[in-house]
C-alpha cells in the first residue's frame, strides 16, 4: 500500500487553529474598539460638562414604541445626559436580541444595536411615529395601519407616519415641518413622539461624534410644533363679549 | 350543476360581503369628513367672535384708519353669513386674513397699540386660532381626499353611485404655518 500525505491530520487542525485564532482576534478587536469608544465618550462628556451612567434598566423601557418593546435582553448602556445650547437632552445605547431556530433545531441569536437620543417636549402629546419607508411597513399598511398622509406627496413617499389621533397628527405636519422632514439629515432615522418625549434612534452603534447634530434635529422639529397643541382649551374670549 | 350553485352562492357571498365594506367605509369617511368640517367650525367661530374686539382696541388708537378698520368689519360679517359651502368659506376667510393682515401692519405705526395688552392678548389668541384652523383644515382635507378617491375609484364608485354618495369640496386657505420664509442657505 503506497504511503499518502494524510490531508485530513493536516487541514483539520490547521483549519481548527485558523479559526480560533480568527474568533481571538474578533475578539481582542471588539474589546478594543469598546474600550475607544468609552475613552471617546469619557473625553466627550468631560469636554460638554455632561453626565455619563454605564447602564440604566430602566432606560430599556422608557418607551414602548419600537425599536422598544422588541426581542429580550433589552440593555440601556452608556446614558450620557445634559444640555446643548442650554436645552436638556439624553442619549443612550440601546439593544434587544432575538432569537431564530433552524430546521435542525440550532438556535442562533441576534443583537440588534441602536442609538436612541431624546429631548424633552413641553407638554404630551399624541404618540406619533415617522419611519422611512420600506417593504415590511408598506405590508403592514395593507394590512390596515392606517399611515398618515399629507398634501405633499414627496413626503408620503418618504416618510410612513402612525398617529394615535390622526387629528392632533395633522396639526403637528404643518408645511414646515413636512419641509423640515425631506431635509437629507433625517434619512437612516426613526422619530417618534410619545409622551412629553421626543425621541430618534438609528441602526448600529453609534461613536457620538454627530451627538451635537442629533440634539440640534430635535430641538429644531420640537420648535416647529405648533404651541396651541400644548395648550388646554381656552373657550374664554379675551376682553369680555364678542358677539355682535 | 351542484358544485355551480355552491360555487356561485360562494361568489354571491363574498361580493355581498365587499359591497357591505365599501358601504361602511364610505359612511365612515363621509362622516369624519363632516365631523372635521364642524370642528373648523367651531375654531371660524372662534376667530370671529375675536375681530370686533381687535377692532375696538384698534380704534382707540388708531381712529384715522377707518378704511382698514372698516374692511376687516366686512369680510368678517361675510365670513360669518351662514350658508356657505366649504369652498365658498375658504374664500371669505382668506379675503379676512388679507384684511387682517393689513389691520397688524398698520399697528405697527402706533407703538402705544403694539404695546397694549390686550392688543397683545388679541394677537396672541388669533394667531393660536389661526393654527388651530389651519390643523383643523389638513385634517379636513385629508380625510376628503381619501373620500373622493374611493367615491371615484372603480369598482367603490360602484357602491358609491348607489347610495348616492358624492365628493366632497376642498377647504383651501392659506396656511399661516406656509406663510413664513423657509431658511435658505447658500
Amino acid at each position: 500500500m503506497p504511503i499518502g500525505f494524510d490531508f485530513a491530520g493536516v487541514l483539520f487542525p490547521l483549519f481548527f487553529v485558523a479559526t480560533v485564532g480568527f474568533l481571538i482576534y474578533a475578539a481582542i478587536r471588539g474589546y478594543k474598539a469598546a474600550q475607544r469608544r468609552q475613552a471617546a465618550i469619557v473625553a466627550l462628556v468631560a469636554a460638554n460638562g455632561w453626565h455619563h451612567v454605564a447602564e440604566d434598566p430602566s432606560r430599556a423601557e422608557l418607551f414602548t414604541s419600537a425599536p422598544f418593546g422588541l426581542g429580550d435582553s433589552r440593555r440601556a448602556r452608556d446614558i450620557i445626559w445634559g444640555t446643548v445650547d442650554d436645552r436638556p437632552f439624553e442619549t443612550f445605547a440601546y439593544s434587544y436580541e432575538t432569537h431564530t431556530t433552524d430546521s435542525k433545531g440550532h438556535r442562533s441569536t441576534t443583537t440588534h444595536h441602536f442609538q436612541v437620543t431624546w429631548v424633552p417636549l413641553a407638554g404630551p402629546l399624541t404618540t406619533m411615529r415617522f419611519t422611512s419607508d420600506n417593504v415590511f411597513l408598506r405590508a403592514a399598511t395593507k394590512l390596515g395601519a392606517r399611515d398618515l398622509n399629507v398634501e405633499s406627496h414627496e413626503f408620503n413617499q418618504r416618510w410612513k407616519v402612525w398617529c394615535e389621533d390622526e387629528r392632533a397628527g395633522h396639526g403637528v405636519l404643518t408645511p414646515r415641518m413636512i419641509e423640515r422632514f425631506l431635509q437629507p439629515d433625517l434619512g437612516g432615522r426613526g422619530v417618534v413622539i410619545e409622551g412629553p418625549c421626543l425621541m430618534t434612534y438609528t441602526q448600529g452603534q453609534s461613536d457620538l461624534t454627530d451627538l451635537t447634530q442629533t440634539v440640534g434635529l430635535l430641538h429644531e422639529i420640537n420648535d416647529l410644533i405648533p404651541p396651541f397643541l400644548f395648550e388646554p382649551r381656552n373657550d374664554a374670549p379675551a376682553g369680555g363679549s364678542t358677539t355682535q | 350543476m351542484e358544485w355551480f350553485l355552491i360555487a356561485l352562492l360562494v361568489i354571491v357571498v363574498i361580493a355581498g360581503l365587499w359591497a357591505v365594506g365599501a358601504y361602511n367605509g364610505l359612511v365612515r369617511l363621509r362622516n369624519l369628513v363632516q365631523e372635521a368640517w364642524h370642528q373648523i367650525d367651531t375654531e371660524l367661530q372662534r376667530r370671529h367672535d375675536l375681530i370686533p374686539n381687535l377692532v375696538e382696541t384698534v380704534k382707540g388708537y388708531a381712529k384715522h384708519e377707518r378704511e382698514t378698520l372698516e374692511a376687516v368689519t366686512a369680510a368678517r360679517t361675510a365670513a360669518v353669513a351662514p350658508g356657505s359651502s366649504p369652498a365658498e368659506q375658504a374664500q371669505q376667510e382668506n379675503i379676512l386674513t388679507q384684511a387682517l393682515g393689513k389691520l397688524f401692519a398698520l399697528a405697527e405705526a402706533y407703538p402705544d397699540l403694539k404695546a397694549n395688552t390686550n392688543f397683545l392678548q388679541l394677537q396672541t389668541e388669533l394667531t393660536n386660532t389661526e393654527d388651530r384652523v389651519a390643523a383643523g383644515r389638513r385634517f379636513y382635507n385629508a380625510n376628503v381626499r381619501d373620500l373622493n378617491t374611493r367615491v371615484e375609484t372603480f369598482p367603490t364608485s360602484i357602491i358609491a353611485n348607489m347610495f348616492k354618495f358624492v365628493k366632497a369640496e376642498y377647504f383651501e386657505t392659506e396656511d399661516p404655518a406656509a406663510r413664513q420664509a423657509p431658511n435658505v442657505q447658500f
